[in-house]
């Protein structure tokens, strides 16, 4: 291998052709409120294109219908260019065309994406060029020279795949198996609401409210399946509150004898433990920064499940 | 097939073979097909499949999109790579097998119109209508809700200033006195909310 290629930085170019069309004339289908909204769809819709994808050459598991692009009314109003990815969430696909030095990223797609990819179009839309991904934006427009290696992009969104995005949570959206409390125990428990819908005001949901899920968990035999509860509280200095319940499903009353939970830290080390001993659920509460990493074990005997969680 | 030619040829079957050497779904995987698939894009040695019975312009995008489909394929069937082979001769093979599978395909089905950008004409009733009804709010979906404390602060009022003012919105957070980010996630969840009434309506 030639070491000077190594520092290159990644990028990934893909021809646009006959599929690539079929997007853009599905999109454009639907009638624009303006001439600068059509021209939007158009490049943005040849955008998701290229990033769905590389996304896929690259084994990641896209979502076609699960992204706001893929909706018309979403698409109407807002300036989106997003993919979904499962496992994982939004990565937002935003369009540069041949000689800007700059790339735009409207505020309404700054805040719940888990990455940015900066997409050169060429001049006659026969090509498209992935240059470069960054985590974060926090302005409207991001110089080129900004723009970092797809390496970087490989490496954090192999590493998201394995774990459970609580970040996606504040934004509602949640991956298979988790369902609500409501779904899965019984009877009913008295659950904190964050603040009905039916309520005039509204409040944003990272400012105070708790989200919650619950996953069943199998452990080896079929009367020891309990449900793990994971709620989400965010607190005012952006560290997230956590805490964990383990509940038995069905009619029974008590977990099993013995049952464990632990807390394990990014390194895999238990951090906390708690343990069932007749007891109708086991609770453990810590808090965490964004980015942080844990992973809660519910262990039987000889059997345990971990799931693994970014904060 | 005499194997690993040229200095390209040798680079492509060492990138195949390391690929392999990774689990499918690795960060090292993923970075080396990402290579792999940029190599063979840009191979000189491409074939050019191409049918002369159609116009050139139509042939050569089926055969991009053929190019496409390979370069995908052998980026998920990574692990089939025979390593006394050269990837370029499975490229060039999966390439003509996938042009002729387009060429049938195409021939049965009318063609795509070509989509003009610029020319994509906005419907300025459709625009006027839309608006007219989020003004006159005859069920009161657009001003049900406002951010707390401010009633002015309606979906109404963000909408019509940001699709037909074209107003930033720094802009609207100025007047409204609210912070962008406030502005624009409760303009986005309305939006959700109000989803299946715009579905009615744009699709009539």
């Amino acid at each position: 291998m030639n070491a000077n290629r190594m520092k290159e930085p990644l990028t990934f170019s893909v021809p646009l052709a006959r599929e690539a069309k079929r997007r853009v004339q599905e999109r454009l289908k639907q009638k624009h409120l303006t001439d600068r909204h059509a021209r939007q769809v158009y490049v943005n819709a040849l955008s998701t294109y290229a990033v769905e994808y590389y996304l896929e050459c690259m084994g990641f598991e896209v979502d076609r219908t699960g992204s706001d692009s893929a909706d018309r009314v979403i698409r109407e109003f807002t300036d989106v260019a997003d993919v979904m990815v499962r496992s994982i969430g939004k990565f937002e696909c935003r369009p540069v065309l041949a000689g800007d030095r700059a790339v735009s990223v409207p505020l309404e797609v700054r805040c719940d994406r888990q990455g940015y990819f900066a997409v050169q179009l060429n001049a006659d839309f026969t090509e498209a060029t992935i240059l470069g991904f960054l985590k974060k934006v926090t302005a409207a427009e991001v110089p080129l020279e900004e723009w970092r290696s797809l390496d970087d992009f490989l490496q954090y969104a192999s590493h998201l795949e394995s774990s459970h995005q609580l970040s996606q949570w504040l934004h509602h959206v949640f991956e298979a198996g988790w369902e609500t409390a409501e779904a899965v125990l019984s009877p009913p428990r008295m659950v904190w609401r964050s603040g009905s819908t039916a309520a005039v005001s509204w409040r944003s949901p990272t400012s105070g409210g708790a989200i919650e899920r619950v996953k069943r968990l199998k452990l080896e035999r079929a009367e020891d399946e309990v449900a793990l509860l994971v709620r989400l509280s965010p607190k005012l200095d952006a560290e997230m509150g956590i805490g964990v319940e383990v509940y038995p499903t069905g009619d029974r009353t008590y977990l099993p004898q013995d049952l464990k939970l632990m807390v394990l830290d990014e390194d895999g080390i238990a951090v906390m433990q708690a343990e069932a001993r007749s007891t109708k659920n086991i609770q453990l509460k810590f808090s965490g920064e964004p980015g942080e990493g844990f992973s809660i074990k519910v262990a039987l005997g000889e059997t345990s499940i971990t799931e693994a969680f970014t904060i | 097939m005499t194997h690993g030619q040229t200095e390209d040829d040798r680079e492509l079957n060492q990138l195949a073979m390391e690929a392999k050497q990774y689990p499918d779904r690795s960060y090292e995987r993923r970075r080396i097909l990402n290579r792999l698939a940029n190599k063979i894009f840009q191979s000189p040695k491409l074939h050019r499949p191409h049918c002369d019975s159609l116009p050139p312009a139509i042939s050569e995008d089926l055969y991009r999109e053929a190019l496409n489909i390979t370069v995908m394929e052998i980026c998920k069937k990574i692990d089939k790579y025979d390593s006394s082979r050269d990837v370029l001769g499975w490229v060039n093979f999966l390439l003509k097998n996938r042009f002729i599978d387009l060429l049938r395909k195409w021939k049965n089905m009318p063609s795509l119109d070509e989509i003009d950008p610029i020319g994509s004409e906005p419907d300025p009733s459709a625009s006027a209508d839309l608006k007219q009804w989020i003004e006159a709010d005859p069920d009161g979906f657009f001003t049900r809700k406002h951010i707390k404390k401010n009633p002015k602060a309606t979906f109404q009022f963000i909408v019509l200033a940001r699709i037909w003012e074209d107003r930033k919105w720094e802009d609207i957070s100025a007047e409204l006195n609210i912070s962008n980010s406030t502005l624009c996630e409760f303009y986005k969840q309305q939006l959700r909310e109000l989803k299946p009434y715009f579905k009615d309506f744009l699709a009539n």
